[in-house]
């Protein structure tokens, strides 16, 4: 198995040895990725580069698109958060209904990069973070009004929360090393008749 | 250049005339990518093509007016993503085999943003509507160019039982299929609203039988219909008033339900 599989053929990818398990209030984790796939995507995303803040962004992240790395890697992991991820969800917060993913990206911090990301809120319906790796200190996801961090979150767990209002969240400054995680903004309610 | 042309370029040119025009967007435009809708709150970019969902504002026209330009037809590229707009987001992600959500997620925005070339039916001749069941696509040919594709949605191939819409009491059987194959539109109810058998059809253009081309208030992404070619009613009135599908033209219906 290679990376070229893994991130075009979304092989060797899905983890469900947990399922999911509320660590906060309305803070969900569950395994979502394998350790490989979660470092297959650090490389397809190195590779691709683009790691970079937009100009005047008041939230920026040095983030790069599933998207811009393939089109194709972005629907299967839409495709696989509606069957497999969002019914878990659903679990715990019945009445929402899965209208695809606006965006999922992978922000990179570093010292003299992107240090940290300051308190913010998601326009989105549900936020979900996959931590990519652990290989670095600091640069904790932090919910102040939670009381809770990723710090103990293994590689390729999914942490999920209700994006605006009641879920501020930012990133600590890192410390040491690389930090990489992924970012999943679920899409809106659709409003059309 | 053909008349369709020239209103699809009429369309856009009109949009960003009124885009410049338009000072509050003006104001808009010059707000970097990833603006945010307060100091703490992020969200998508907010001009140019973007991941804007279904969101009206800048980056829903700057999406409407590079859907026109490829041709997939909308009403009106005024910024405001209405249920046309989000028919053309549709036509745009089946054409290039994107989940059909339509909204613009950011991989319909990257795809929408590079591509260059417009939409094209198989067919190279002739003035015709083609109906591809694959993709769920109808597209509009004209002297051998294809003016515009809009989402469709045709039969699922699927039995049903359902009650006669006509004759109280008694029960319809069928099998939902969209027949392949050549026809031409033979007959035409041009006004309004129509209670066919299976429901209500929206001033329908009929191919072949009781099948037709026709306006509905359900237009999903998928076969739907008990055999008819769904378009949504806008789209049926864009149709009719320019009168794109005249009694006589061909219908290329191909493909297989998926």
């Amino acid at each position: 198995m290679d990376d070229l599989e893994r991130i075009l053929g979304y092989a060797d990818a899905i983890d469900q040895s947990a399922p999911i398990t509320k660590v906060a209030d309305e803070l969900f984790v569950m395994s979502c990725w394998t350790p490989q796939f979660c470092t297959a995507l650090i490389r397809a995303a190195e590779v691709a580069g683009g790691f970079s803040a937009q100009p005047g962004d008041p939230v920026p992240g040095h983030e790069i698109s599933l998207a811009l790395i393939s089109p194709r890697l972005f629907e299967a992991v839409q495709d696989d958060m509606g069957m497999r991820i969002w019914p878990q969800l659903q679990q715990h917060w019945p009445l929402i209904d899965y209208h695809g993913i606006n965006d999922v990206f992978i922000i990179k911090y570093e010292k003299g990069g992107q240090e940290e990301l300051r308190q913010h809120h998601d326009v989105a319906q549900v936020s979900a973070s996959v931590k990519l790796n652990d290989t670095y200190e600091g640069a904790l996801l932090d919910f102040p009004r939670q009381n809770f961090t990723n710090a103990q979150l293994p590689v390729g767990s999914l942490l999920a929360w209700p994006s605006l209002v009641t879920h501020p969240h930012g990133s600590t400054p890192i410390t040491s090393g690389v930090k990489y995680s992924l970012t999943i903004w679920f899409e809106l309610p659709i409003s059309l008749s | 250049m053909n008349n369709r042309y020239i209103f699809r370029t009429l369309l856009i040119l009109g949009a960003l005339s009124t885009l410049t025009a338009c000072g509050t967007w003006s104001d808009a435009q010059s707000v970097p990518p990833t603006t945010v809708l307060s100091s703490t709150t992020t969200t998508p970019v907010e001009t140019g093509i973007s991941a804007s969902g279904q969101r009206s504002g800048p980056s829903a026209q700057a999406s409407q007016l590079k859907l026109l330009e490829l041709g997939f037809w909308l009403a009106d590229p005024n910024g405001k993503f209405d249920d046309t707009t989000a028919q053309a987001v549709m036509a745009f992600q089946k054409y290039f085999q994107l989940r059909p959500t339509g909204g613009i997620n950011a991989a319909t925005a990257y795809l929408l943003e590079r591509m260059m070339i417009p939409a094209v039916a198989t067919t190279k001749e002739g003035t015709l509507a083609e109906v591809d069941k694959s993709r769920q696509l109808l597209f509009l040919v004209q002297d051998g160019i294809t003016t515009y594709v809009m989402n469709t949605s045709t039969g699922d191939d699927r039995a049903y039982e359902e009650p006669d819409g006509n004759t109280p009491g008694v029960m319809i059987k069928g099998t939902a299929v969209t027949p392949a194959g050549s026809f031409k539109i033979d007959r035409e109810r041009p006004d309004g609203w129509w209670i066919g058998d299976l429901g209500q059809i929206y001033r329908p253009k009929y191919f072949v039988g009781g099948v037709a081309i026709h306006g509905s208030m359900s237009v999903p992404a998928y076969p739907a219909s008990h055999g008819c070619v769904r378009v949504t009613v806008k789209a049926m009135d864009f149709i009719w008033d320019n009168e794109i599908l005249p009694r006589g033209t061909q219908v290329l219906v191909y493909g297989e339900i998926n």
